[in-house]
């Protein structure tokens, strides 16, 4: 590590941490946050060397929070599974940063929708909806073409509509149910 | 406001950090902010060393050990999730009994399924949608459960999803699908209401990576026909005539053809699907559905096509739509039967032949009188023909005058629209 890699690393931080911030925040727990935040920090400290220039530098912090979140969510995918057990029987595990801003029932319903599209669809959906990236960018980040990024990303559209009507069938249908509402799916 | 747009302005409203809160700037210094990095670094080394040192060190007989022990902590985790549960708990109790068995080949409105000893396969279109695991079982004595586990080659799911269904017997050997109470893979199909009826044994499809556009444009021939994609539409070909023509759109492994306004045999707007198999320089197109009539009469069953990149699709129903004077301006042109002539304030100035091929869309025309071009001068120009005009364009003629005179790129309007 040189004077000028350190530099550049601080450059990158005083640039880019309000926005590495918010992708890991908008993606996982408030209690994960600081702690992914810093995996993705020091991923760019031991790869400075290999740090882009101009736009193509929050592109790559991007893809670094990417393959960050993908990992933490692959080692938290045995524990994400029995949250749901544990929610299915009515007991509450740790709010997610979602749930936590989501007031209206409608928000909601949209969430839950999304949750149930594959990882690669909901995180396509959030680049495009919540970081607003472009096609490019969002090629980018998954390290797809752009034209790939905008198949997806139609693909992912097309899934949560599907998805959203399907859960708003589902809920009607339960509420005409008098076992559902005596307050169980089962 | 379409549902589509309503749903995606309802989740970037969900964002728990807006925009404008993104932009709140960290008080951290980055020199203290990377010395605590450091620091980290440093930790997570040292700890990443213990962990190597004890992988190194550890005995055959700690692993067997540690395996039995996870064993026993599963069980007894199970068992402790068990009895929290209701009495209404997705809990499989024991094989799948009389009435029947799910083990099978089921045909379903959505979707094709396949049940056999342990592993299933879920089609639609011809395509596999998912695949892997099941264990089925019975939950009391009128509902019965399967448990579905999708595997490495699941296309639409990932590996691992479980998605619960509950499933019963009704009318004789019929399947009837009465909701997914767990369902990890949003893409698996409406299994809610799906009725499975016993089938002939098929062939369950190899896993296809979904498909791009990209990856179909190009022409693709077999013994009588042609398909033709590329970045404005499509073009069918049956025995070297057009059939129809229009927009396409691909989805997953579906291509969806819309016919434009000017398809030869079928309606603007009429849908064709095809489930579609590429593999190398193959085409495999299965149809699913077709409104249009002649387009289905000769493209409904199963056609496999091969790379063609040299195929040139005639503009015979081209000819015919080009026929007739276009104007601009002072100009005139006029084509039919092979026979152009372009006319300037009235007078003639060119005459020759011309020939046109609807892929590429070219038009080539060859001068053989008039005073602005020698004989023989020819040029070739790219052509669109919409609903009452006629684009040419093209950036070379062995004419210099006709070149001035139609530029490179010029737009004629139908004189019967005038």
């Amino acid at each position: 590590m040189t004077v000028s890699d350190e530099a550049r690393f601080a450059s990158l931080y005083e640039l880019h941490q309000h926005r590495v911030t918010a992708y890991v925040r908008r993606r996982t727990e408030i209690d994960s946050v600081d702690d992914l935040t810093a995996e993705v920090f020091l991923t760019v400290w031991r790869k400075i060397g290999e740090a882009p220039d101009g736009d193509d530098a929050i592109r790559w912090l991007y893809r670094i929070s990417y393959l960050v979140l993908t990992n933490h969510w692959r080692r938290s995918g045995r524990n994400h599974r029995l949250n749901r057990k544990l929610e299915s029987l009515g007991i509450e595990t740790s709010v997610s940063a979602d749930e936590q801003v989501v007031m209206r029932q409608e928000l909601r319903d949209v969430l839950d929708a999304v949750s149930r599209l594959r990882p690669g669809d909901q995180e396509i959906l959030r680049l495009s909806l919540w970081e607003h990236l472009s096609h490019e960018d969002i090629g980018a980040v998954l390290g797809i073409e752009a034209n790939a990024a905008k198949q997806r990303l139609h693909r992912a559209r097309k899934a949560l509509v599907r998805e959203h009507e399907r859960l708003q069938k589902r809920t009607k249908r339960l509420q005409q149910s008098p076992a559902a509402q005596e307050g169980g799916e089962w | 406001m379409s549902k589509e747009t309503q749903i995606l302005a309802l989740f970037e409203e969900a964002n728990p950090v807006p925009d404008d809160q993104v932009m709140v700037r960290s008080d951290a210094e980055p020199a203290a902010y990377l010395a605590t990095l450091q620091q980290r670094s440093s930790d997570v080394i040292q700890i990443d060393e213990r962990a190597e040192e004890q992988k190194t060190t550890r005995k055959p007989w700690l692993i067997a050990a540690t395996a039995a022990a996870l064993v026993v902590v599963a069980g007894a985790m199970a068992f402790l999730l068990n009895q929290g549960e209701t009495e209404e708990a997705p809990v499989v109790t024991q094989p799948s009994a009389e009435p029947g068995t799910i083990e099978g080949y089921w045909s379903g409105e959505e979707a094709d399924f396949y049940f056999g000893e342990s592993e299933y396969a879920i089609v639609i279109d011809g395509v596999l949608s998912d695949s892997g695991t099941y264990v089925a079982g019975v939950r009391d004595a009128d509902n019965r459960i399967v448990t579905i586990t999708s595997g490495d080659e699941s296309v639409d799911c990932s590996p691992g999803d479980v998605a619960v269904i509950n499933y019963d017997f009704v009318g004789g050997d019929a399947v009837q699908l009465s909701g997914t109470p767990v369902d990890e893979c949003g893409l698996r199909p409406l299994l809610d209401v799906e009725t499975l009826n016993p089938t002939e044994p098929f062939e369950i499809p190899e896993p296809i990576d979904a498909l791009t556009p990209s990856a179909l444009i190009g022409g693709w021939s077999d013994s009588n026909s042609d398909l033709v994609l590329d970045d404005t539409g499509y073009v069918l070909v049956l025995s070297g005539s057009v059939l129809d023509r229009g927009t396409f759109e691909v989805s997953g492994n579906s291509l969806a053809l819309t016919s434009g306004p000017d398809s030869p045999q079928c309606e603007p707007g009429e849908l064709k699907t095809w489930a579609v198999e590429l593999t190398d320089d193959i085409l495999a197109l299965t149809n699913t559905s077709d409104d249009c009539g002649a387009r289905n009469a000769a493209y409904g069953g199963a056609r496999v096509l091969q790379s063609n990149p040299g195929v040139t699709i005639p503009g015979a129903d081209l000819d015919i739509r080009l026929n007739g004077t276009w104007l601009a301006g002072s100009l005139a042109i006029s084509f039919e039967d092979g026979e152009y002539s372009i006319a300037d304030d009235g007078e003639n100035v060119d005459e020759g032949t011309y020939t046109m091929t609807a892929f590429p869309d070219q038009l080539a025309i060859t001068t053989t009188r008039g005073d602005l071009c020698d004989v023989g001068n020819s040029r070739t120009l790219a052509y669109q023909i919409d609903d009452r005009s006629l684009t040419l364009r093209g950036d070379s003629d062995e004419c210099l005058g006709r070149l001035n005179l139609l530029t490179n790129e010029i737009v004629l309007v139908s004189s019967a629209s005038r």
